[in-house]
């Protein structure tokens, strides 16, 4: 019969070999190899499955802490500070560390919702329909709102009809194309975000 | 200032902010400078992990900075304590003003200039004798409109403004400020702040001793300056001390930022605001002359100076934006650019939304409800729109206020009452998504889109651009002048996928400029001319695709040498030109010799007769140190700036100590009270500022001074593991789990006097609201004596609302809607309230609650 | 409608004779009247149909709206030159009313 358990000897014995406390106190360098047992040293970084990595840019304060970012099968692994960067040199606060779980937030919304007027319930919607129906309003508003010129002649063309809040926490290339649509296309003057505040 | 250039100051004052938890990364460099040797001081109404991290703490009351830094300001006159080389050659310290000028000193708190009637300044009384100086500010010409119109700027090239460098005339600048901050003295400080008069001495001998020739110090602020109805001037304040103290444009010298959002900076420069265009030119104003793109040239640009080019930049702008349909003929299409009426910025935009101007109104990645000051009133705005489009990536009070906001849960309005149509529609998320992002030292950094963004989440790129291709179908056919802007916008951004999500890299090349003729990069601002020849969306960010293939936002190659010598020209952009420190002429004396070899940036090299250093020369690369304007010629533009005046953005070239132009409130600080105050204003008979926007109305009243029954400051503040208003922390397990609900910190003394325990519930109340928070009870929070008596301050976060895992009550339901005078910025810092155990009667409390 | 005209017509009056400092409540009332002056013409046209006339007096509602924000809210000193040019367009479209336009 085989043997299954190891005695109490053999297994102190076996403990005491993997220990690295008394190799440490002999002497060796508790930064080196007599640090590490069986365990740590087949443990592997879960980076390694990653099969695809990029750089981002923290999502929450403006020091602009660059991001490692991994991937495996188009779903995030982990991310983590950017030890290159001059900013950060690969540290994270805790929100900047968060920024995983902020992807995979339980709470996350992948679907678009719609509450009609008087409306007790949200429901969800298509994409392509709320899109449609939102620039049918951004027109129909506007058209509504719309001054081309003060009745003396002046002209102003623009609209205080329609709002736009928020750009702060979106790219500087979104930022530039909300402000050309909204103000340089549809003269929509109240837009603004959180800089203001 | 670069953030990682703070470990290269030998003293750093963070007041107005507390960094070490809202900004921790950047505390670092803090840190190091600490290391070697700096010292660290701390000004802010409470002890904090900065505090406790600092060699100084200096408590004062919630809004009282401008006494506190203007105590310093007379110190600094008072015992000499100025760099008197630097400030003498680089500031209008010894600048003229005009005889009128009457300082509040001599006028109860208000300077000349005041109108009772309509509240507000004119600026005449506050000019360089003799002259019209234009603000190189385009957002202040914007918000003053009864400046005097361009043309008088021509008065800038007929001379240099008069001087008197002996400082002896009564009107010069350095008269002026003697005069006008002679009552800061320390015991005034201690009076006013609560700041103990040893404490406040004992920074100023630090900050005196580490600057100079040898030395330099930085201030860091963030929202605790701003947030005020004189927060510009609070900044004001600083500038003059680091003017002063020779703390501009050189190595670990300067006032740094805190900012708070991932790119607050970058949508400032290409700003979703209403004033402006982007990259700072001012959005036209109907009340002013901008009839013709003639006239607002004319209007806007200054004569002198950099901003001499302002019309190459709008013209390119225009091209840009509407391509083929710009050109001579109509004026490259200026008349399509919406003309003001007046402030429709987020404050004036709640009340308008209140008063049934606003019809709809988009939400992009923002949270009104919790991160706008009087929450209460923002629902009542959003209940009366017919529609509203919230883009965020989790729910968030502001789309969801129709079901679960504060107005449903009272009972004041049904879910069925409210007619407004919403729109939640789902985001992709940094890591889901490419482009550039600006940090809060200009740095232009790129991120990668590695994941696909899940279910019907898309990028606001995609959202837009889609947005506007269907409008733009939606207009194809109109034959009416009012749609000709939509028709003409240029908006060809190629698709990249399946999903059709364009790329950014497109409109970022748009955004750096191109020749028009060949679509070819322009490598520079410099280059970009007002003849229709090129197109730019942003001049100031012209450089950072300046090349096909080559997009410098990407750069990731950081210097390894020693961090003092290093400024990271390989990591991303810095606008403008890859530039990391503004104004760095001013590190080398006026002949271009480095004020000191411990301090060097850039200098003159009269070998190679250019600037050179460890930077990008903020200057003119070939104009020498000796180079003096030809006055018989009318210089206009850079010929009117010497070789020594490195202040180019400015109309003469220097650091304005006294502002003749532009604020609204002052060309000084002057010490108010908030509006919202348990003291008098101990310096002048004026309580507050006379020019502060204070939106009173139904459901937005003020407290008067001293009113007893809201006998507390009361202020607000961030916490490390959430992030401002928005959901995205409190729906991250993690970070929600670390901060899971609202409290209210009290001191001890407060908590005995009204028998408040910690852990146990507290009410607190406004006219504006009332809600209830788990006290806690600290140390952290210390009374003041302020004039003699005990003032106790409360603080609460305004991160929490009722979605998410980690919630509470939302602090801004306590805040009424106020704003700064120059930037409609809310108050959010020094208000009043009361305080009382137990909890709301609707919660069952007892109580008025 | 005619209602609403008359009642921001009466605001304006009131703010020209006032003049008040900042904040005129004043101006959010008018703001409040004119903004359903300018919903039920909208109203008015989708239901009806747009005329010349009927955009015409959208757009000087809507101007009067434009200059009483820039009152309300002012960008320096309060423009009372503007409302009182203004007062006069809503007048025009008040007397109008006399025609039936804004009935």
């Amino acid at each position: 019969m085989k043997k299954l358990r190891r005695t109490l000897t053999e297994r102190i014995a076996g403990f005491a070999k993997d220990w690295s406390l008394p190799r440490q106190l002999a002497g060796q360098s508790p930064y080196a190899e007599a640090a590490q047992s069986t365990l740590s040293k087949n443990l592997r970084p879960r980076l390694e499955e990653a099969d695809t990595v990029g750089t981002s840019i923290c999502p929450f304060c403006a020091v602009g802490c660059a991001q490692l970012v991994y991937a495996k099968n188009g779903r995030p692994l982990h991310i983590e500070g950017d030890p290159r960067s001059p900013v950060n040199q690969g540290t994270l606060c805790p929100k900047g560390a968060s920024t995983l779980g902020v992807l995979l937030s339980p709470q996350r919304i992948n679907k678009v919702l719609y509450r009609a007027p008087h409306a007790t319930e949200w429901d969800e919607r298509p994409l392509d329909w709320a899109m449609e129906r939102i620039a049918q309003l951004t027109k129909q508003t506007r058209d509504d709102t719309f001054v081309e010129r003060l009745p003396d002649g002046r002209t102003v063309n623009h609209t205080l009809g329609i709002g736009s809040l928020g750009g702060a926490t979106l790219d500087n290339e979104e930022n530039y194309l909300i402000k050309k649509l909204f103000g340089g296309g549809l003269g929509m003057l109240t837009i603004e975000n959180q800089a203001r505040i | 200032m670069a953030l990682w250039d703070l470990a290269n100051a030998d003293c750093i004052i963070t007041m107005g902010s507390n960094m070490a938890e809202n900004h921790p990364i950047a505390f670092r460099f803090a840190v190091e400078a600490q290391r070697r040797g700096a010292t660290l001081i701390h000004v802010d109404p409470r002890f904090t992990r900065t505090g406790a991290l600092c060699n100084i703490h200096a408590p004062i009351r919630s809004g009282s900075d401008i006494a506190f830094l203007g105590g310093i300001i007379h110190q600094i006159l008072e015992r000499d304590l100025w760099f008197r080389d630097f400030a003498l050659a680089y500031t209008n310290i010894a600048h003229i003003i005009e005889d009128g000028y009457v300082d509040p000193e001599d006028n109860d708190g208000i300077f000349s200039g005041f109108e009772a009637g309509t509240k507000a300044y004119k600026q005449e009384t506050w000019q360089y004798k003799g002259k019209i100086v234009p603000s190189s500010i385009a957002e202040h010409r914007v918000q003053t409109q009864d400046q005097t119109q361009g043309g008088d700027f021509e008065s800038m090239t007929e001379g240099p403004p008069p001087t008197d460098p002996t400082l002896q005339h009564p009107n010069c600048v350095y008269q002026i400020m003697k005069r006008h901050f002679r009552r800061y003295t320390p015991e005034m400080v201690e009076r006013v702040t609560g700041c103990p008069a040893a404490t406040f001495l004992k920074i100023v001998e630090v900050l005196a001793q580490n600057s100079g020739r040898e030395r330099t110090s930085a201030f860091c602020y963030a929202v605790g300056w701003t947030h005020h109805t004189y927060g510009v001037q609070i900044i004001r304040a600083a500038t003059i001390i680091q003017g002063l103290l020779g703390n501009v444009g050189r190595p670990g010298g300067g006032i740094m930022a805190l900012r708070g959002h991932t790119s607050i900076q970058g949508s400032t420069d290409i700003p979703t605001l209403y004033n402006m265009l982007p990259t700072y030119l001012p959005q036209p104003n109907v009340f002013h002359q901008h009839d013709t793109l003639q006239d607002y040239l004319h209007t806007e640009t200054p004569t002198t100076g950099w901003w001499a080019n302002m019309p190459k930049y709008m013209v390119s702008l225009l091209k840009a934006w509407y391509g083929a349909e710009a050109h001579a003929g109509n004026e490259w299409g200026y008349q399509h650019l919406p003309k003001l009426t007046g402030d429709v910025s987020q404050l004036p935009m709640t009340l308008a939304m209140l008063d049934g101007v606003v019809k709809g109104q988009f939400i992009l990645g923002q949270n009104p409800v919790v991160g706008a000051v009087n929450s209460d009133l923002v629902e009542r705005g959003m209940a009366r729109l017919d529609w509203l489009v919230v883009r965020d990536f989790a729910m968030t009070e502001t789309a969801n206020f129709w079901q679960k906001g504060r107005l449903v849960q009272r009972g004041e309005l049904q879910p069925r009452d409210i007619g407004t149509e919403i729109f939640f529609i789902p985001t992709a998320l940094a890591g889901e998504k490419d482009g550039t992002v600006t940090n809060t030292s200009r740095l232009v950094q790129w991120h990668d889109k590695v994941l696909e963004a899940p279910g019907d989440s898309r990028s606001d790129l995609w959202f837009i651009y889609h947005l506007g291709k269907r409008l733009k179908q939606l207009y194809a056919d109109s034959t009416e002048p009012r749609d000709a802007a939509i028709q003409a916008l240029t908006w060809l951004y190629p698709e990249r996928d399946e999903r059709a999500e364009p790329d950014p890299e497109a409109v970022l090349r748009e955004i750096n400029g191109y020749t028009v003729v060949d679509r070819k990069q322009i490598p520079s601002y410099q280059q970009l001319k007002d003849d229709g020849s090129t197109a730019c969306g942003g001049w100031m960010y012209c450089g950072i695709y300046p090349r096909d293939g080559h997009n410098v936002s990407r750069s990731r190659i950081a210097d390894t040498r020693d961090v003092a010598a290093s400024n990271h020209h390989g990591w991303a952009f810095a606008w403008p030109s890859n530039r990391r420190t503004l104004y760095n002429r001013a590190s080398a004396d006026p002949a271009g010799v480095p004020w000191s070899e411990r301090k060097k940036l850039v200098w003159w090299d009269p070998q190679e007769n250019k600037w050179t250093g460890g930077d990008v020369p903020d200057f003119i690369e070939t104009r020498p140190p000796d180079y003096r304007p030809d006055w018989s010629k009318r210089p206009h533009g850079m010929d009117a700036h010497g070789g020594d005046d490195p202040f180019i953005m400015e109309a003469d070239g220097k650091c304005q100590l006294f502002v003749p132009s532009g604020l609204k409130d002052g060309p000084l600080p002057t010490y108010y009270e908030p509006p919202e105050t348990p003291v008098k204003n101990a310096f002048y008979g004026q309580q507050h500022n006379p020019v502060a926007k204070l939106w009173q109305r139904k459901g937005n009243e003020l407290h008067a001074p001293e009113d007893p029954r809201f006998p507390y400051v009361f202020t607000t503040y961030r916490l490390t593991e959430l992030h401002c208003g928005g959901i995205i922390g409190r729906v991250t397990p993690h970070t929600a789990e670390l901060q899971p609900e609202a409290f209210v910190e009290i001191s001890p003394e407060l908590a005995a006097e009204l028998g408040i325990r910690h852990t146990e519930w507290a009410v607190l109340s406004t006219l504006r609201g009332d809600i209830e928070a788990r006290a806690m009870v600290t140390e952290r929070i210390t009374p003041f004596q302020i004039d003699g008596r005990t003032v106790h301050q409360v603080g609460m976060p305004w991160v929490f609302g009722w979605e998410g895992y980690a919630r509470g009550d939302i602090a801004n339901v306590l805040l009424a809607i106020t704003g700064d005078a120059n930037t409609s910025i809310h108050s959010t810092k020094a208000l009043t309230c009361n305080l009382r155990p137990g909890r709301l009667a609707q919660r069952g409390g007892t109580g008025h609650g | 409608m005619a209602d609403h005209a008359q009642a921001a017509l009466a605001c304006l009056d009131r703010a020209l004779r006032e003049k008040p400092d900042v904040d005129g409540k004043v101006f959010s009332e008018a703001a409040k009247a004119l903004s359903q002056l300018r919903n039920d013409l909208a109203d008015r046209q989708r239901r009806d149909g747009a005329s010349a006339d009927s955009r015409r007096q959208l757009e000087h509602v809507n101007a009067v709206i434009s200059v009483v924000l820039g009152a309300h809210f002012p960008l320096g000193n309060i423009p009372w030159a503007e409302v009182e040019k203004a007062r006069g367009w809503l007048a025009e479209l008040s007397s109008a009313d006399g025609t039936g336009q804004l009935q």
